[in-house]
């Protein structure tokens, strides 16, 4: 981050290169929307580039740059949330007699033709990934940082702005939360 | 916490089976279980937790269930990113941004300019203008001055052969000179 704060333009592809999947993940999971996120994505790495010259030498980087991605995801959530456009919590069509919580409906719908089976690495994904929408944005983006950052309590609560106590709560939530929403699921990966 | 201040340990039995277990005890049981397994307690927080781990059957049934739903957030999908096209735009979005910016930058600069010269201009103008009722106060004064005079102008050959100014006071205090008020009027 040094060298682009110099201005070395190879040195912020490097930076590019080594962040971006990671960036476009967790915007992914905090926006439910692909195209969104990487739209966002990109703007978080013009942000990085247009401030690099405020970057303080010593503090970390993955830091500061999800601190900027959790101020774009914020930012577009509520641009999104004032334009109606999406229901982020609840993409799924929710219409008919069946429970509302996806997850439900995935077990429900797998069980009536199967009683037990094992469940495949798309639909996992796909439990897993409702799972995950069903924690409020913080406890999201705690969940994010934690598990694929692997940032200590201390850097989750820099990046958001939170107390470490508060951080300890919020995962603490979110783990009993997504302990709850796939406890059906916990036995060794199979549809009840 | 204060490493000297062990948490206090509830009964995880009553605190996952009694219905009128207060909630408190069960989030204050995964506060700690979530910072176990996050590794953030310290030194006699975890040996704390570990001993009752090896007493409590329902509190390690508590943390494995919520490790095992940990672990099934491997399965979420990662972005599949074509990263060279990624970079490339954008780079090229940068690019832009930075060049539009120069473009404003300069545009700025150039009406910023203007607006200097416009100010000098004006400047010179109402230095120009000032200089100019200046010169036409001092020459104002000096034709007012010529005016009040006149009469003294006209007699000046006269006035001249007096050559004591009181004398001519005096006889400008007994009115002699006419159309010319006198200091009294």
């Amino acid at each position: 981050m040094l060298l682009v704060r110099d201005d070395d333009a190879a040195a912020f592809e490097e930076l590019m290169l080594r962040y971006q999947r990671r960036v476009v993940t967790v915007l992914e999971h905090l926006v439910a929307k692909r195209d969104l996120a990487e739209d966002l994505a990109q703007d978080v790495f013009m942000r990085i580039y247009r401030s690099r010259k405020t970057y303080v030498p010593g503090s970390r980087f993955s830091t500061w740059l999800f601190t900027i991605v959790n101020n774009v995801a914020s930012n577009a959530r509520r641009s999104l949330a004032r334009r109606k456009e999406v229901q982020i919590t609840n993409p799924v069509d929710q219409s008919g007699s069946q429970s509302a919580d996806p997850l439900d409906r995935m077990a429900t719908a797998a069980s009536g033709l199967m009683p037990t089976r094992q469940l495949d690495k798309s639909e996992m994904g796909s439990i897993v990934r409702q799972a995950v929408q069903s924690l409020n944005e913080r406890q999201r983006m705690a969940v994010l940082l934690s598990k694929f950052e692997e940032m200590s309590y201390n850097d989750i609560a820099e990046t958001m702005g939170m107390s470490v106590q508060a951080i300890k709560s919020l995962l603490s939530r979110a783990r009993a939360n997504l302990k709850d929403a796939l406890q059906p699921y916990l036995q060794e990966g199979t549809v009840p | 916490m204060d490493e000297a201040d062990p948490p206090p340990f509830l009964s995880s039995e009553k605190a996952m089976t009694d219905p009128t277990a207060h909630p408190d005890e069960t989030t204050e049981m995964d506060e700690l279980l979530a910072a176990y397994l996050d590794n953030e307690l310290s030194d006699t927080e975890r040996a704390t937790v570990e001993t009752r781990l090896a007493e409590d059957d329902t509190f390690r049934h508590r943390l494995d269930e919520l490790d095992r739903a940990w672990d099934m957030l491997e399965a979420l999908p990662k972005a599949d990113l074509d990263d060279e096209k990624f970079v490339r735009t954008t780079v090229e979005m940068i690019t832009v941004a930075a060049s539009q910016e120069i473009k404003q930058f300069e545009q700025k600069r150039r009406q910023s300019a203007k607006l200097r010269q416009v100010f000098i201009g004006l400047g010179i103008v109402a230095l120009v203008g000032a200089g100019y009722l200046l010169a036409q106060w001092r020459l104002g004064r000096h034709d007012r001055t010529l005016v009040e005079n006149l009469p003294v102008i006209q007699q000046i050959d006269e006035l001249e052969q007096v050559e004591n100014i009181d004398f001519l006071e005096a006889l400008k205090k007994e009115g002699l000179f006419t159309g010319e008020p006198s200091d009294a009027s």
